[in-house]
């Protein structure tokens, strides 16, 4: 901003150190053009996680949809911030797939993220993310957040992504194992309690499982043309 | 009168205080270490993307390109040059080879202003073309080279000084620099935010509020690592962990500041996010976050360990040996 810099330099600045303040000092201009772009940029940086995840106000979202381009651009959307929050889960998800001929017998199954598959941790991570985001994404409620047009547009969007998704992983793991068929579920795995586990319970019991059916990837027979 | 003064002064303070704040110099030492360390960070996240790179970022990889335009709304703003290669498997490989040069090349400080550009451009398209497969290391890793892009980073430790040293260029021993000021305001800017977000939205939920939050980060069995469910028979134990982490994300944002509680918020920074990194699996985002602290670590103390590493090591001539005692007390 321009100003006059009331910073008198230190008595006990060397000479050289007094030279090399003086030539880094700014022109009031370029400060004043630097700090709107600051200033821009630090709202933005409140503005993202106010507005997502909902619930967040009107106002956070109008902002938001302002400097969209911006966030975006930035990877700055869609972040909140809201590691562990607002509990940490009370479950993993894992995705088991099965691979069929083109008669539906099962020939081969799999599951991802695998410990012994994927590694290093980084990479196990990754398809981690994978199977919590597939979680996150075919587990979208069924109706709007609220009777806004803008939820509601938001919402129908979001009904769209499952389907996009299950084709996504559903053809490449028919390519990769050249199956013309692959089923997918999505596996729920429950952690003990405190309790259980005081009493020796296995935390990979079978009562801590649970799966449900997420749908099927059918490759189209002939050139290059998939479908589900 | 008395209320126009104080408008007069308010005023005058916070300009005052504001360019205080973002244009005053500084050592861009500690900056430095922050372009190894996460330079190092990215570098490593972009070579473990090598082990399947056509099953992430391939055409007909796990995330379709339409898939991955419809995360993104169809918006452009979300862009990523992968999407130019993707359906080349050798043109993809090409453009990845290239990526991760270029981030060893900003990793050591050489051309270091333009590599930290291209660094940004890499990192953004990276993520923006695997949205699903995303998690806090990314935000952590975005957030550092964005900011150590500004300027600044490449004035300490880094090749670039050592080639001109070598080339007789005079070198100035700390160059002191408002552009490494603004990177760090921003990285510790960012990194409060980034806290108060996370306690705040914990404040949400019931396992924080009943102390029970850590026990489902170390009953996990897909995150963790290392097995501490033994911690299930001291369940004040596992209050008092919680409900510090709470208490400690939440009072960063304004804690962090002041110079005697702030030595004790980094410090606090260190067994949390290496916990999280040991219990919870999550080595390279526990290690990223403790990098966006260092920025609230001084220079000078930086260079006191820092160069007398590199001293010791022999590993460069002359490098940055010392400051007056004065320089050190302005930086």
């Amino acid at each position: 901003m321009p100003t006059q810099d009331k910073n008198q330099p230190d008595q006990k600045l060397s000479k050289k150190a007094k030279k090399q303040r003086q030539q880094a000092q700014w022109s009031p201009g370029l400060r004043m053009l630097v700090s709107a772009f600051l200033l821009f940029h630090c709202v933005a940086l409140f503005v993202a996680p106010l507005a997502s995840p909902q619930p967040s106000s009107g106002l956070s979202r109008s902002v938001e949809s302002m400097i969209e381009p911006y966030l975006r651009a930035t990877f700055l959307k869609d972040h909140g911030y809201r590691f562990f929050a607002p509990n940490p889960p009370m479950a993993s998800h894992l995705v088991r797939y099965e691979l069929l001929d083109a008669q539906g017998n099962i020939t081969s199954e799999g599951r991802f993220p695998d410990l012994d598959q994927h590694w290093p941790r980084l990479l196990y991570h990754r398809h981690f993310m994978i199977s919590e985001s597939m979680f996150g994404i075919t587990d979208i409620p069924s109706e709007p957040y609220s009777d806004s047009p803008e939820d509601i547009k938001y919402h129908q969007e979001l009904r769209r992504l499952p389907d996009a998704y299950l084709e996504s992983i559903g053809s490449h793991l028919s390519r990769q194992h050249d199956a013309p068929r692959v089923k997918l579920y999505m596996v729920e795995h429950f952690i003990l309690s405190p309790e259980e586990s005081l009493k020796g319970d296995s935390p990979v019991a079978e009562k801590l499982f649970g799966e449900r059916f997420l749908g099927e990837y059918v490759r189209e027979e002939g050139p290059a043309n998939d479908r589900r | 009168m008395i209320v126009v003064d104080y408008f007069k002064d308010l005023y005058h303070a916070t300009v005052d205080g504001w360019n205080r704040f973002w244009f005053t110099p500084t050592d861009p030492a500690t900056l430095g270490l922050i372009r190894i360390l996460a330079g190092t960070m990215v570098f490593y996240t972009h070579l473990v993307w090598s082990i399947d790179l056509q099953g992430f970022f391939g055409e007909q990889g796990r995330l379709s390109p339409t898939f991955v335009n419809l995360i993104h709304q169809g918006k452009d703003s979300a862009w990523s040059y992968l999407h130019l290669v993707d359906h080349s498997p050798g043109l993809l490989w090409a453009a990845h080879i290239i990526a991760l040069v270029i981030l060893l090349m900003f990793t050591v400080g050489l051309f270091t202003r333009t590599t930290g550009v291209l660094a940004f451009i890499i990192c953004i398209s990276y993520v923006n073309r695997v949205p699903g497969s995303l998690f806090g290391l990314d935000q952590i890793n975005t957030l550092l080279i964005t900011y150590l892009m500004l300027g600044g980073a490449g004035k300490a430790y880094s090749l670039d000084r050592w080639i001109a040293r070598r080339q007789g260029k005079k070198v100035l021993e700390i160059d002191k620099n408002i552009n490494a000021n603004i990177s760090i305001r921003l990285i510790q800017i960012h990194m409060c935010i980034m806290y108060l977000f996370a306690g705040l939205g914990k404040l949400q939920g019931d396992t924080w509020w009943d102390g029970t939050a850590t026990w489902m980060g170390f009953a996990n069995t897909e995150y963790r690592s290392f097995d501490v469910t033994w911690l299930a028979a001291y369940p004040l134990v596992i209050n008092l962990m919680t409900q510090v982490s709470l208490a400690w994300e939440i009072g960063y944002a304004a804690l962090v500041w002041p110079r005697w509680t702030r030595p004790i918020m980094i410090a606090m920074a260190v067994p949390l996010h290496l916990g999280i990194a040991v219990c919870m699996g999550m080595i390279t985002f526990g290690l990223a976050m403790i990098f966006g602290n260092v920025a609230f670590v001084s220079p000078g103390l930086v260079r006191g360990v820092v160069d007398g590493v590199i001293r010791k090591l022999g590993l460069i001539e002359g490098a940055n040996p010392g400051s007056t005692k004065t320089e050190q007390a302005a930086a």
